[in-house]
């Protein structure tokens, strides 16, 4: 035989219950609230809208002075993680030549002293559009690119 | 009739031991413990990103905070580490619960403050909140070993502790099965609407996120060709994504139910590991899905709380 909760308990409970439940059912609710993103409430449609054929993903690589060139992975300017990196690099290019610009002069700041770099004379944020399905069934080469913003790497 | 009638009493006076709590405190605390561990030098120097890539969200956007310092963060963090120790002991839980839970809340604030909120943070931090304001110390804790003198001292004997334990255990199934169907109606209420199923959107969410990482992380996962060479097979995991999402409110009818649910979702999580390299390390870990599970009895005999192993009537 169990012993019984308090009445106290009890409200105490299944208010939390029904307080959390509400809140977190309120997104299916758009009236009143637009869908964004929010800790611990989030409105985003995670894997729901629709991609367009055409990707314009924005990133950034390091030149050498003969010409070769190496990708610039998020975690030379940040460990917050991948998903973190590409969206401060996109929002940078988003707010502006000053901000790219800064942005740009991160990561070399952030490539300094990676032996991966060593030799590296510039950095550049680029935007490419590029096709998924020959992007993983053909050669991985963009339809188009574009120079964003460049930067020279200084000691 | 019998069915039906054991899902009412399960719906309305859910009870399970407190031993089960008691092990889910545990593992969740063991679950932050290495979390933080590992993120412990990483978190300050986010600081490092800039004020302008500061998108306050949680706590810091309630009381309009500006970036802390590392310094700052970093006492945070150790902070916190300090209190989920003797939250995973059950220590002084009624008033480590609730403070751990708050610093918890405010550092992962902090944390998702930069310009991406990753959403792997949402269901554990709504599980610290639940259990840390329960009382799930009633077994598996020091409080109990060293005599109740804690619990004494800070007033914290609830009586009926089966019943809190089924209620708290319910509320933890609400907010998993909620968080899961939020995720399920997105995204037939999204542009595809049903046609989500066909697999085709899925397919495009993959390739976008793996054009990304070509570009700017380690490279796309090796399964990319194939899932393009071969769409048609993204439709049952589509199907069977829909399927879980939007089926897991009926976890709170039975745990037997969530027993199936909960190894449903886990391959869904395994699948996005196969297809996108995205670690959901909280799903992954299985800690939130034990709570359909009588985990007491495997360490029954521990169990030093009222009811520890006691075979309380389980409904199907």
């Amino acid at each position: 035989m169990t012993s019984e909760m308090s009445a106290a308990g009890r409200i105490y409970q299944w208010a939390g219950m029904f307080i959390v439940g509400v809140c977190l059912l309120l997104p299916l609710d758009t009236r009143f609230r637009k869908p964004h993103d929010d800790f611990p409430l989030s409105w985003y449609p995670m894997f729901a809208s629709k991609r367009p054929d055409l990707e314009s993903p924005v990133y950034a690589v390091a030149i050498w002075p003969d010409g070769h060139e190496a990708k610039i992975t998020t975690g030379t300017w940040t460990t917050g993680g991948f998903n973190e990196g590409r969206t401060q690099l996109a929002n940078a290019v988003k707010q502006g030549k000053e901000a790219s610009e800064r942005f740009c002069q991160r990561i070399v700041k952030g490539m300094r002293g990676r032996s991966s770099f060593k030799g590296a004379e510039r950095v550049e944020i680029r935007i490419a559009k590029i096709r998924k399905e020959d992007w993983f069934l053909e050669e991985k080469v963009p339809e188009k690119v574009r120079v964003l913003r460049g930067c020279q790497v200084t000691e | 009739m019998t069915a039906l009638r054991a899902v009412g009493r399960h719906l309305a006076f859910p009870v399970a031991p407190p031993a089960r709590l008691g092990m889910i405190r545990v593992l969740l605390g063991l679950f932050i413990l290495y979390d933080l561990w590992f993120s412990r030098t990483a978190l300050p120097r986010l600081v490092r990103s800039g004020a302008e890539h500061w998108e306050p969200v949680g706590v810091m956007e309630w009381l309009a905070l500006s970036p802390p310092s590392e310094s700052v963060v970093r006492f945070g963090v150790y902070l916190t580490l300090g209190l989920f120790l003797p939250w995973t002991l059950g220590l002084a839980f009624r008033v480590v619960g609730p403070a751990a839970a708050v610093c918890l809340f405010t550092l992962w604030s902090y944390r998702l403050s930069w310009g991406m909120v990753y959403h792997n943070f949402h269901l554990p931090a709504f599980h610290v909140v639940i259990v840390g304001l329960m009382p799930a110390a009633a077994a598996f804790s020091l409080d109990r070993r060293i005599g109740g003198r804690w619990e004494r001292w800070l007033g914290w004997q609830p009586r009926g502790a089966e019943e809190w334990t089924g209620r708290t255990l319910q509320f933890l199934t609400l907010v998993t099965a909620l968080t899961y169907l939020l995720a399920g109606l997105a995204k037939v209420r999204g542009e595809w609407g049903w046609a989500w199923a066909n697999g085709q959107n899925l397919l495009d969410q993959i390739g976008y996120d793996a054009v990304y990482k070509d570009l700017l992380s380690g490279g796309a996962g090796p399964l990319l060709p194939f899932l393009y060479q071969h769409p048609a097979l993204l439709m049952p995991g589509a199907l069977l994504t829909l399927v879980v999402e939007l089926g897991a409110p009926f976890t709170l009818l039975s745990p037997r139910l969530g027993r199936v649910w909960a190894v449903g979702i886990w391959g869904m999580h395994c699948g996005i590991v196969a297809c996108m390299d995205i670690w959901f390390t909280y799903p992954l870990s299985f800690v939130p899905f034990l709570l359909f599970f009588p985990i007491e009895r495997l360490l029954g005999r521990w169990g030093n709380g009222p009811s520890a192993s006691a075979g309380l009537a389980e409904p199907t």
